[in-house]
């Protein structure tokens, strides 16, 4: 049977975390994966909690932001011999109900990856939204129509969420993650187009997104403008390097 | 070459009294460990090129006809500039390296942390449960002894 694990990063996410957690622990239970918390030196009561939901948690000695982050849950997947890894937020933006999906296209197709996109139709999903969709800030939703033109013009792929963190893939991805070409300091439709240029297999599928209720966590740091400039040019790099060799 | 105005003596002993010092001060660094070899290559080498002022002027001058400039002097501040800039450039690339390197020690730390932490859990459960089973029957010659005492006392 295949081994799942579901990742959560986390920094200072106390208030969002006991709404999260039992929800994500019944998801995993259903599909059979096993979750692991990354906490980035949380200063508030993250890791009291992760440990009260008994969820084994990685800790960092020191805040590293939200790439080392998600890459720490690569490397200890990678470790653990997991063949699937599903990445969800821990700031409650992404409905977890949309885990058992992603993985369902992951195992069932020929993908290498799933991300799950908010701009897509929601006609077929199995189950209802909770609350009110999120499809970003009016900055952020501009920022994402520009990654999606940059892309469709340098891949001539069109992916609906380049931005979209709520995302899976498989071992021979996982390898990929972990090594070099993985840009830790704000990962996003940067890495989109590196797995594509890498010959990667890359599916979107709908899911649900919510509006976070507070303003901060690993995305705080981030000035929207500086995040579009960044993710610009960061694509453009992606763009002119070589492929990476994959050995997984 | 005609039109490039020389330089006064008084400014060519100023920039070798320099170089000097610069050497110095940086061969200092070096010698107490403050400053790493492969780090001072290029001030080694502006420190060089002040102190031997004198031998490479007329390169100096040719350099500053060369590049159109209209005084040697615009000339050293556009190669100290230049200079600057290398190393900024070569710190960027350096910072760059460490922060490779401190992520993954980070990661590396952060994942033996928790199998340290995984270890330590396990012991401590098998510490309790040895301490919560009863002590083993002893066996062979020790359980017929045992055995005997208890006949005798009951008689």
């Amino acid at each position: 049977m295949d081994k799942v694990l579901i990742i959560i990063p986390v920094h200072n996410e106390a208030d969002h975390l006991p709404d999260l957690l039992p929800k994500v622990l019944k998801e995993a239970k259903k599909v059979g994966a096993d979750v692991v918390a990354i906490n980035d030196a949380s200063t508030d009561d993250s890791l009291r909690c992760l440990t009260s939901y008994g969820i084994s948690t990685l800790t960092h000695p020191c805040q590293m932001g939200y790439g080392v982050t998600i890459q720490t849950g690569y490397k200890y997947a990678l470790a653990n011999h997991y063949d699937y890894l599903i990445q969800i937020d821990g700031d409650g933006q992404h409905d977890p109900r949309c885990v058992s999906l992603i993985l369902a296209k992951l195992t069932r197709s020929a993908a290498d990856v799933v991300i799950g996109s908010r701009f897509m139709s929601k006609a077929k999903m199995p189950f209802h939204p909770r609350e009110s969709l999120y499809h970003g800030t009016p900055i952020r939703r501009i920022g994402i129509y520009l990654f999606r033109f940059i892309l469709l013009c340098l891949s001539f792929r069109k992916i609906t969420d380049p931005t979209s963190g709520f995302i899976g893939f498989n071992r021979r991805v996982l390898h990929f993650m972990c090594g070099k070409g993985f840009p830790f300091d704000y990962p996003d439709a940067d890495v989109v187009l590196t797995l594509l240029r890498n010959d990667f297999a890359l599916l979107e599928i709908p899911v649900y997104m919510y509006p976070k209720t507070k303003r901060y966590g690993l995305h705080r740091g981030c000035k929207p403008i500086w995040y579009v400039i960044k993710v610009s040019i960061s694509l453009v790099i992606a763009f002119l390097r070589d492929k990476e060799v994959c050995d997984g | 070459m005609g039109n490039v105005d020389m330089l006064p003596d008084n400014q060519k002993i100023f920039i070798i009294l320099t170089g000097c010092l610069l050497l110095v001060v940086v061969v200092e660094l070096i010698r107490r460990r403050k400053m790493l070899e492969q780090y001072s290559a290029i001030w080694l080498f502006i420190s060089l090129c002040a102190v031997g002022f004198i031998w490479i002027y007329p390169l100096l001058v040719r350099l500053t006809h060369l590049i159109g400039a209209g005084y040697t002097t615009s000339t050293i501040l556009f190669c100290g500039l230049f200079a600057v800039i290398l190393l900024t450039l070569q710190l960027s690339v350096k910072i760059s390296e460490f922060a490779f390197h401190i992520k993954d020690m980070i990661q590396e730390l952060t994942l033996l942390a928790h199998k340290v932490d995984q270890l330590s859990q396990r012991l401590e459960s098998l510490e309790r449960r040895r301490q919560s089973e009863p002590l083993l029957e002893p066996t062979g010659q020790g359980r017929e002894e045992k055995k005997a005492n208890s006949r005798k006392k009951r008689a």
